[in-house]
């Protein structure tokens, strides 16, 4: 309906005004409408074809007979020369001002003899409307129709309100939907999201649940063991008292107390314990207040300490337990998808008492609570004055924890016993053996089987194996082009060793042979090297860059895998276990690997070491490192903080000119299945610690 | 006014390309545009592609633009500057002209110089008396300068 109003609107007001002015009929008004409009249509022709020649009169001649020559746009206002051509207004007066011609064929024109031509002007604006109508959306021509006051009774408006009102609450409604469906999907997400964390805290809690109620019942059976041994304890002490206090009725005494022992012995029946309580209640009061005081003094002693051990532990846990209880939690969950895949571990688990992530955490919380400090038992101090620096690059154990030997820039090897070392209270001590090397040295390493041999690694690039008993070299390999850093003696084949240099080459050496067995070309230098415990084929190669390689030596073209993540050279890598690698590296970390599925396991942070080899040792569960702060820092394998540390402290006249801040901690060496280890600095300073409580 | 009608041109150029020729702005500036003209296929420019400066003022359409070849052509009617002797660029100049109608008009400028009101006179006497020798020339330079 609004579009046939507005059509309707337009077409009666095409005649209204004609007949007013003229007067004629409405006939008259069109045939007269009609004669001057084709006139004008004449002259546009011949003014455009004119200035553009035939070939273009084709193109469009509507479109092109509207504009106007000089502005290119539909002619504003038009204005008729005398020549006959059309302009607007505006352009055809600023071109006057500049030449007097017509700008379409040249013709002498002045002002003067410009005319109006009102009706091209009533033309044009028909033309442009119906343009626009026929361009225009329908609400544009609705708004049209509106403002030109056409007519359209209440009822059609009624009817039109109407039709936008419902549009507009269909709109608003089709929005509302589409809000409350977007509020809905996020809180789908929202609450699937929470779900799994409560899931998720709920499975720990069940966890925890279970192995509270586990380590419960294991705390109740040891409390009945305690019970039992306390209970035989005071049956021994009762007997020889009873003789002493009442010798005379020695009969009567006698008879009760044969079958009273004889029946606790067997502590499963609850009526013989009944009766032991009522025979202990009946001795206790004959005899009077001295057993009273016997009883009641076992228990002070041992309270207060064992208090203040627990307090010191809980301090300890307190202090770790964010890394507690994620590690915690990692192995409850590691322990419970192990536990989904065999049955056998739930066997397992029933014998045991313990869940087997349990377990372990509880080993863990055991070993990491017991320490919490490094306590100097030894130290030893260099008498080489004539040395600046004396930085002892190696100190290692042999086989069997006798002897230790140091190596470093001194150009020495001297082997210390290590018994006398903590033993003698003296500050000066002897080495058992000294030899002198050609160059300084980088690395020590005792062979694993025949006691007096050890091999040594220097700035020359040269791995020697010496004989420690008559002091001499046995063998001397000199094909490393540059300084060799690392070198280490095979565990289960005492004849092979390896080691890294900085010209890019990892060197397999037998003890039988001069020449190299196997050569490793990498392309960056070597810093440590180190043989898997378990097997004489696999080795671990620390490089400059930042990655551990790891080689199966059957197949050295490639190595097995490569471990990637410290951000700096790897200066050491040392192994724990056969699946157990360390690492440790200028990155101010060390790294624990599992080389058997290949992975990451942990990240070490809190000492300090961006340029020097520092030390790194390993045991079954404790990692020691030295610091760049001339601080020994030891952490538990499981947690990710140090766990004790040491700060040498050096306080010698001698050193006055040297800076204090600038000592580092250059060499490490744990004491086997021992909290005992040897610590060495920069200065050449040497320090037995152990770890304790 | 004239932005408005330079647009317009520009516009046009676009949905209706003339052949042998093509104009556009050179950069950011509507007033600064290049144009190319085709050597005629009937004249000794023939397979050269030959580049035009054109500079509009603040007054156009009111005052032509101006129009120079920024390619070397043997002319006798367009010097080494580039300036072309054409009378529309001049006086004859009309507000109802375009762009467009500009190029074509150089083109058929190239195809018949205008001896008789030379540029450089020299080549306009060999075009007069030495007719075969002009082309020859004419056609070395196009090879050398409008090709490539």
């Amino acid at each position: 309906m609004g579009d046939s109003s507005v059509a309707g609107a337009l077409v009666p007001s095409v005649p209204k005004p004609e007949p007013a002015p003229s007067g004629d009929t409405s006939a008259a008004a069109a045939a007269t409408t009609a004669a001057l409009a084709m006139p004008e249509e004449a002259g546009m022709r011949a003014a455009s074809a004119s200035p553009q020649g035939p070939a273009e009169e084709g193109e469009g001649p509507a479109d092109r007979d509207l504009l106007c020559p000089i502005c290119m746009a539909v002619i504003k206002d038009a204005f008729l020369t005398a020549c006959g051509h059309s302009f607007c207004y505006m352009c055809i007066v600023t071109h006057l001002s500049n030449k007097s011609d017509c700008p379409c064929c040249g013709h002498y024109l002045t002002k003067a003899q410009l005319y109006p031509n009102f009706l091209l002007d009533k033309v044009l604006k028909k033309i442009s409307a119906q343009q626009i109508a026929k361009t225009a959306s329908p609400i544009d021509q609705f708004r049209c129709a509106l403002q030109q006051g056409n007519e359209m009774g209440v009822k059609e408006l009624d009817s039109l309100m109407t039709l936008i009102a419902e549009k507009k609450r269909q709109m608003e409604q089709q929005e509302s939907e589409t809000n409350m469906q977007i509020l809905l999907v996020f809180l789908h997400c929202l609450r699937k999201q929470k779900l799994e964390e409560l899931n998720e805290i709920q499975t720990d809690l069940q966890y925890i649940k279970e192995d509270i109620s586990s380590v419960e019942r294991h705390r109740a059976e040891l409390y009945r063991t305690k019970e039992r041994y306390s209970m035989k304890l005071r049956m021994l002490l009762d007997e020889p008292t009873a003789q002493k206090m009442w010798p005379s009725p020695i009969d009567k005494a006698s008879c009760r107390f044969l079958p009273n022992s004889r029946t606790p012995l067997s502590g499963s029946c609850p009526g013989t314990l009944q009766n032991k309580k009522l025979d202990l209640k009946a001795q206790v009061s004959h005899q009077g207040f001295q057993r009273r005081d016997a009883l009641t003094s076992s228990d002070p002693p041992n309270s207060p300490i064992q208090s203040g051990n627990v307090i010191a532990r809980k301090r300890r846990v307190q202090a770790q337990f964010n890394e507690l209880q994620e590690y915690y939690l990692q192995r409850r969950r590691t322990g419970a998808q192990a536990r989904r895949q065999e049955e056998r571990d739930i066997v397992a688990m029933n014998r045991e008492g313990y869940h087997a992530g349990l377990q372990d955490f509880q080993s863990v919380l055991t070993t990491f609570t017991r320490y919490s400090r490094l306590r100097v038992i030894a130290e030893l101090r260099h008498g080489d004055l004539f040395h600046s620096a004396n930085i002892v690059s190696s100190i290692e154990f042999d086989r069997d924890d006798e002897l230790f030997a140091t190596a470093g820039v001194s150009k020495r090897i001297k082997v210390f016993e290590f018994s006398t070392v903590v033993n003698e209270p003296s500050d000066v001590h002897c080495p058992v053996v000294e030899m002198a090397t050609r160059s300084k040295l980088s690395c020590l390493s005792w062979n694993k089987y025949s006691k007096n041999i050890i091999a040594s690694s220097d700035y020359e690039g040269i791995v020697t194996v010496w004989d420690v008993q008559t002091r001499q070299s046995v063998m001397e390999y000199e094909e490393h082009e540059k300084r060799a850093w690392s070198v280490d003696f095979s565990r289960t084949d005492s004849s092979m060793l390896v080691s890294g240099s900085d010209d890019c080459k990892v060197k397999v050496w037998c003890t039988n042979q001069e020449a190299s067995v196997i050569n490793i070309d990498m392309k960056a230098n070597i810093c440590s090297v180190k043989y898997n415990p378990g097997s004489s084929f696999y080795v671990a190669v620390g490089s400059a860059d930042h990655h551990i390689h790891y080689f199966d030596l059957r197949n050295p073209s490639s190595p097995v895998h490569i471990f990637g993540g410290h951000k700096k050279a790897v200066s050491y890598v040392k192994f724990l276990s056969n699946n157990e690698l360390a690492s440790a590296s200028t990155d101010s970390t060390l790294r624990l690997w599992d080389v058997k599925d290949n992975c990451p396991v942990r990240t070490f942070r809190g000492h300090k070491n961006e340029k020097n080899f520092v030390g790194l040792s390993v045991n079954n569960e404790y990692i020691a490192c030295g610091s760049e702060t001339n601080e020994v820092f030891v952490y538990h394998k499981a947690i990710s903080k140090p766990a004790a540390s040491h700060r040498f402290v050096s306080s010698d006249l001698d050193d006055a000119d040297d800076d204090p801040g600038s000592y580092f901690i250059s060499a490490v060496c744990w004491k086997s299945d021992s909290p005992t280890m040897l610590t060495a600095n920069s200065q050449g300073t040497i320090k037995v610690l152990v770890l304790a409580p | 006014m004239a932005s408005k009608r330079i647009q317009k041109e520009l516009m046009d150029l676009q949905k209706d390309p003339p052949t042998s020729c093509s104009a556009g702005p050179a950069g950011e500036d509507l007033f600064h545009w290049q144009a190319t003209i085709m050597g005629p296929s009937d004249s000794p420019y023939a397979g050269g592609v030959f580049f035009i400066n054109i500079h509009f003022p603040p007054d156009y359409p009111f005052k032509p633009p101006k129009v120079n070849f920024q390619t070397k052509v043997y002319h006798p009617n367009i010097n080494s500057n580039g300036s072309i002797c054409l009378d529309i660029l001049k006086e004859q100049w009309s507000p109802a002209l375009t762009i467009s109608k500009v190029l074509l008009s150089i083109s058929s400028l190239l195809t018949d110089p205008n001896p008789d009101d030379p540029l450089v006179p020299e080549i306009a006497h060999m075009y007069k008396n030495q007719r075969q020798r002009y082309e020859e020339t004419a056609r070395a330079w196009t090879q050398k300068y409008a090709m490539g």
